[in-house]
């Protein structure tokens, strides 16, 4: 939302610089995007043209001299064909800027130049560049020419969601004048042509009052289309505006004012069936279309809402008109829309149509149901002031939804505990006041003071009576809504809602009750207000006798209450209808009444309440946490101390899953792997390839992109695409990523997610020296944790090789392989804390032996067999494994390191000899050959 | 005799030429031990004439001591110099790989480190969410524009890819009851197209702290510490307005452009301020449906962006980097 400075100052008389007022506005919470001005240029000076010469080196030059108004005229060179001594030309000056270029001294072709003579292109006011832009010959020479344009500076705020009444001047001028100044608004009069009804021209029928719950009309006769007056013009450019005409502009002016989206519609080009027009809101047919005013053919669907005379759809509601009813230049009688759509709905229509519009900008955010009264207006005092029309009588105007009043009860203790600040009630009524809302010191007994004489009415209620005429529980129902606390609306509700309290407890506020007349049945049931306009019906069976009267307690022994009936001669009785009002009676007439009930209360704490009403364009503001942020945000951010929670202690629990992945992340780059983020998204191939049941992967709705539609299962074919991505960059790469693996669960579940480890090894030295590392990697895992890898469970972890087909698919030049770890299991086999093992005090001796082996056999067979063959041995472990020369191809030899001792003495040699040559028979069953004896 | 001694001299003195550590203590017992020539002579000085022991006792003692000293200067000859292998010092030594933490995760480190400090719990959630964690729980009804599906990913079975880890919040606060005092760290999703300044995962963390007497206040000098801490001591800050469903007030955190100290510059598009985490007072409504009471608890929640927080701190100018493992991004930091 662009927010002129001259304009908003017409409303506020707030003295700051635009940088302050950016600044001011920012700490209100208004999001300032960019100050800058309308115009994109700067130093730009109305010069008049005093002689012009050829250019001696260039034959398409001209040599001017031309007057800025300072003493001596500047030598310009300028290229342009229609120059002519005497005219008014705009100049950029050196140091000055057009067109995002900074201008200097130049020389061109050998000769001085100081500045530049500018096209309208040039400075961003059009799209001839044919020449340079001559101005009207009485423009004053030395003027700026921001000035001479009505430059203006303009703040552009990013307005918050829930905030539509800044999408208007004048809700902003309320924002820049809170706390700082006065805000005076124009003065809205409609002057009427008292002899011809605005009912009598035209019907409205609302059939979607969900969609449009506000629909307001006006026509305006006897407009005559010309150009809007230049401030008006200066103004709509000043917000990004083209004006076209001064019916059009107007549309527009109002929009910017207040917020509100008007439609103009040719009143005369409505299909005009006898004597009326006929405008019905209703859904758009299937396939029916609409040419809106920027040309477009739109097609329409049941999702959408229209607005349509007897034969034609004529708008979009809320998005864009329509071409058949647009206002031009031989358009004399204007209807005024002015109306409140579902927000929801306009967004969606917008989305689907592609078609965004200012209107539509204001609309999604939803719109006060009050704003189009005044916008109407406004928009019809314009048209006879600046377009020469005459409003009709009258305003139509179907709503069909409550026009919710936002009452609230605010306690500055509770503000300032929930703020850490400590501000004093008047304070409080002072900035809520600046912000116009309505703002008391709420006292319950002056309040029911008030009331004393209104009648009693049975059944009054705030829709027709408001605060004229009672029934017992109305009066009490309004005092308490005045503070937004919903005691119920009827005498059954109150006693039920309130808590009890003793008669000897009694206090200001509380509601007392006896049965008395129940004037129709006795019933179970009341509704309760939300405080929001929502109602929610709630049974008791607590009161079968029910409950007819009550009263609300105002200290000193007195009751205020309305009341139509009294008890005399053992019975209920009427009062004489002048009887029938509110009044003062004494407690007893309650509590000595023979049907007392009890007594009720609803606050801890009616002491130092403010009584706050919101105003209508705030519909944001709708519980007391919205209020602190009111307070808080004129009172300032910048006031409010900084301070540390004071809490009770609680003991800081560690999160272990936290600290596993964060301990593997720091051992995994210790030892030389990379890190690597990557997105989830992944196609089926990428599923399938790595033979992953298609129907366990969960599936996007909407994807970015098609082939990227499913969730992973498996972290490796985004491994295997990293690295694919960075295999030329070194011999080795290694990389590590830790994620979320997911698979579909049980319908109407979460997808199961298991946190995975992937690392991804390309080394080209080759497939094996990758292995190794993988494993190596997966060793160091285990060891660091002091899990036995023995005990691990199947599946928690895999070494992929790659093969040629899938390297391939993946553009992978180089062989990698793939270490994955589920990480969740993990975790749970890794032993919680590590246990004192018994350590030998008597020597502890190795040995090697080396065996050469077929290639089949494997490393854990070789080590299983040694370590069960003795209770000497402790340890063993492979050290070596040697392929090639002089063994065979299907030959291995393996060197296992034996560490023996004993717990009991020292081993002799004979013991040694007799362990190692148990380990050798061992080697010898497994098909080992023994190589060189023994070290 | 005197010719015997002689020639003992020149032989252990030649025998000495060609000593290394190996043998030199054999030569030692050879020339000057119990059973060499030269102790057999001294041995057998007492079979000659006074005279001649005086002379030949003398010469073969002199002749001891010449060898003891040639040994002994041998054996200096023999200690192994400093630098006797000629290493070369600026020669690079044995290669260690060296690895990489992303910077976004060193950054997340960095920052639950200081929670941690400040008795923060970490607790952490699925990224698969359903609409009432995600969405509906914080105070995000159905219609409201965050919801479109142009920013939420939506699987197939309705449920979502978390749009932040507020979720996380609202399934702690299923298991415990005030007083909480969170930080809840994690991927989240936006369904965007990527630029330089947006990409389809992104991390959060965000903070929860719930009591009865928390406030505003409260929430202003913690966020203030993480600037602090996170961008350097002489860090300023600057808690403005603004507007989330989930929280009210809200507030954003600016912190003073830590390259600039403030004055304007590229980082900072010219302000001297880096808008650096949302925050703001727990809505009633969404402490309502962590079944907390309103009315007798308050709280502030926040969250941060590590992405942004590392963007700043390293000056990396497009997002995108973060999600396209490069290495010659990664091996940067």
């Amino acid at each position: 939302m662009k927010m002129p400075l001259k304009w908003l100052k017409e409303y506020t008389n707030v003295e700051m610089t635009a940088k302050q007022l950016a600044e001011h506005l920012t700490m209100v919470g208004q999001e300032v995007e960019s100050l800058g001005g309308t115009h994109d240029f700067d130093k730009v000076i109305i010069g008049e043209v005093l002689s012009i010469e050829k250019h001696p080196n260039a034959d398409k030059l001209h040599l001017t001299k031309v007057n800025v108004g300072i003493k001596d005229p500047l030598q310009i060179v300028c290229g342009a064909n229609n120059l002519s001594i005497g005219i008014r030309v705009p100049v950029v000056l050196v140091g000055g800027r057009v067109a995002g270029f900074k201008i200097d001294k130049a020389n061109l072709r050998g000769i001085e130049s100081f500045g530049m003579i500018c096209s309208e292109k040039e400075l961003g006011l059009g799209d001839n560049h044919d020449g340079i832009l001559i101005l009207d010959q009485d423009s004053k020479v030395g003027t700026d020419f921001k000035e001479y344009l009505g430059s203006e500076t303009v703040i552009d705020i990013k307005v918050q969601p829930n905030r539509p009444d800044c999408m208007g001047i004048w809700g902003l001028a309320r924002e820049v004048a809170a706390g700082k100044g006065k805000l005076t608004l124009p003065n809205i009069n409609v002057a009427e042509d008292k002899n011809e009804k605005t009912l009598e021209l035209v019907e409205i029928q609302v059939d979607e009052p969900d969609l449009c719950p506000r629909y307001m009309a006006r026509i305006v006769k006897g407009v005559k289309i010309g150009p809007s007056p230049k401030w008006l013009q200066d103004r709509l450019k000043s917000v990004g505006v083209r004006p076209i005409n001064n019916v059009v502009d107007i549309s527009n002016y109002v929009m910017f004012e207040t917020g509100q989206p008007l439609h103009f519609f040719d009143f005369d080009k409505i299909a005009n069936r006898g004597k009326k027009a006929k405008i019905i809101i209703r859904r758009a047919k299937k396939n029916e279309n609409l040419t809106t005013l920027d040309g477009v053919n739109q097609k329409l669907n049941p999702d959408m809402l229209l607005i349509s005379d007897e034969k034609n759809p004529v708008a979009v509601a809320g998005v864009m008109g329509g071409k058949n009813t647009e206002v031009n230049d031989a358009t004399k009688n204007i209807l005024i829309e002015a109306a409140v759509f579902d927000k929801t709905n306009i967004r969606k229509t917008s989305k689907s149509l592609n078609l965004r519009s200012e209107a539509v900008s204001r609309f999604e955010k939803g719109l006060p149901l009050t704003l189009p009264e005044i916008s109407i207006d406004r928009a019809a005092q314009l048209l006879s002031e600046l377009a020469g029309g005459k409003a009709t009588k009258g305003t139509i105007d179907v709503l069909s939804k409550w026009i919710w009043i936002q009452h609230l009860g605010l306690s500055v203790a509770k503000t300032n505990k929930f703020l850490g600040i400590d501000t004093k009630n008047q304070e409080c009524i002072d900035i809520l006041r600046s912000l116009e809302f309505e703002a008391d010191k709420f006292d319950i007994v002056n309040e029911a003071k008030k009331h004393l004489g209104k009648p009693y009415l049975y059944g009054a209620n705030y829709k027709q009576n408001r605060a004229e005429a009672f029934d017992c529980s109305y009066l009490t129902d309004y005092i308490y809504s005045l503070i937004n606390v919903q005691i119920g609306h009827t005498s059954l509700g109150q006693l039920h809602h309130g808590w009890e309290v003793k008669t000897s407890d009694l206090r200001a506020g509380d509601i007392l009750f006896y049965k008395g007349h129940i004037d129709k049945s006795v019933t179970n049931e009341y509704h309760k207000n939300d405080g929001k306009g929502n109602h929610t019906k709630v049974l008791t069976n607590k009161y079968p006798e029910g409950v007819g009267h009550n009263g609300l307690y105002i200290g000193d022994g007195k009751v205020i209450h309305a009341a139509a009936y009294e008890y005399k001669e053992g019975k209920w009785q009427e009062k004489a209808k002048s009887d029938q009002k509110v009044e003062i009676v004494p407690v007893e007439y309650f509590t000595k009444n023979p049907e007392f009930i009890g007594v009720r209360r609803y606050v801890e704490n009616l002491d130092n309440l403010i009584a706050v009403t919101v105003p209508w364009w705030r519909e944001d503001v709708k519980n007391n946490a919205d209020l602190y942020e009111e307070i808080a945000r004129v009172w300032g951010y910048n006031n409010i101390p900084s301070t540390l929670p004071e809490m009770r202690d609680i003991l800081p629990r560690e999160n272990l899953d936290y600290k596993f992945v964060n301990k593997l992340r720091q051992l995994l780059a210790s030892i030389g792997l990379t890190e690597i983020f990557t997105y989830p998204f992944v196609s089926k191939k990428d599923i399938e390839t790595f033979g992953e049941d298609i129907k366990q992967a969960p599936r996007v709705a909407n994807p970015l992109l098609q082939e990227q539609g499913y969730l992973r299962t498996d972290l490796i074919p985004s491994m295997l695409k990293a690295l694919a991505e960075n295999q030329f960059d070194h011999d080795i790469i290694q990389f590590f990523e830790i994620s979320q693996v997911f698979h579909k669960n049980r319908a109407g579940t979460l997808p199961k997610e298991t946190k995975n480890l992937c690392v991804g090894i390309k080394n080209d030295a080759g497939e094996k020296a990758s292995f190794d590392m993988a494993k190596g990697i997966f060793d160091r895992i285990v060891t660091e944790f002091k899990i036995d890898e023995g005990s691990l469970p199947k599946g928690i972890w895999r070494i992929e090789l790659i093969s040629p087909e899938i390297m391939n698919k993946y553009d992978l030049k180089k062989k990698a392989v793939a270490l994955v770890i589920d990480l969740d299991k993990l975790q749970k086999a890794a032993p919680k804390k590590s246990v004192f093992q018994p350590i030998s005090k008597y020597p502890y001796v190795e040995r090697d032996i080396s065996a050469v082996f077929n290639k089949n056999q494997l490393a854990k067979e070789i080590l299983d067999a040694i370590k069960k063959c003795s209770q000497l041995v402790i340890n063993a472990k492979i050290i070596d494994i040697y392929e090639g020369k002089p063994y065979d191809n299907n030959q291995k030899s393996v060197t296992v390191r034996l560490t023996l001792s004993s717990f009991d003495k020292t081993l002799t040699d004979q013991e040694i000899e007799q362990t190692i040559n148990l380990c050798i028979k061992r080697i010898v069953t497994l098909g080992g050959n023994i190589r060189g004896g023994k070290k | 005799m005197e010719e015997k001694i002689k020639k003992i001299l020149q032989k252990a003195l030649a025998g000495l030429e060609a000593a290394t550590t190996e043998n030199i203590n054999e030569l030692q017992s050879k020339f000057l031990g119990r059973r060499s020539e030269l102790n057999e002579i001294l041995k057998s000085l007492g079979k000659l004439s006074l005279e001649e022991k005086k002379k030949v006792g003398a010469q073969a003692n002199k002749t001891r001591q010449e060898i003891e000293k040639a040994f002994e200067s041998k054996r200096q000859q023999l200690q192994p110099k400093v630098n006797d292998l000629k290493i070369d010092f600026t020669a690079p030594g044995k290669y260690f790989a060296v690895g990489h933490l992303h910077p976004v995760t060193q950054v997340m480190t960095e920052i639950l480190e200081v929670f941690k400090s400040m008795g923060y719990e970490i607790a952490d959630g699925p990224e698969v969410e359903d609409d009432w964690h995600n969405f509906e729980a914080l105070n995000l009804p159905p219609e409201h524009p965050a919801r479109d599906m142009q920013d939420t990913f939506y699987l197939t079975d309705g449920n979502v890819l978390r749009t932040h880890t507020s979720p996380v919040q609202i399934r702690y606060t299923e298991k415990h009851k005030p007083p909480i005092k969170i930080v809840s760290p994690g991927r989240c999703y936006r369904n965007e197209n990527e630029d330089a300044s947006h990409s389809w995962s992104f991390h959060q963390i965000e903070g929860l702290v719930i009591d009865k007497n928390i406030t505003f206040a409260d929430l202003k000098g913690t966020l203030e510490v993480l600037a602090k801490a996170l961008l350097g001591p002489e860090t300023r800050t600057r808690f403005r307005p603004s507007f989330f469903p989930y929280t009210e007030p809200s507030a954003e955190l600016d912190a003073s452009c830590p390259h600039c100290k403030g004055a304007g510059c590229r980082s900072c598009g010219y302000s001297g301020w880096l808008e650096l985490l949302g925050s703001g007072m727990v809505h009633p409504e969404v402490l309502k449906n962590m079944k907390i009471d309103p009315d007798k608890y308050t709280g502030f929640a926040f969250g941060l962006g590590p992405e942004r927080v590392a963007a700043i701190k390293h000056e990396i100018p497009d997002v995108r980097y973060f999600w396209h493992p490069d290495v010659k991004f990664l091996e940067q930091f």
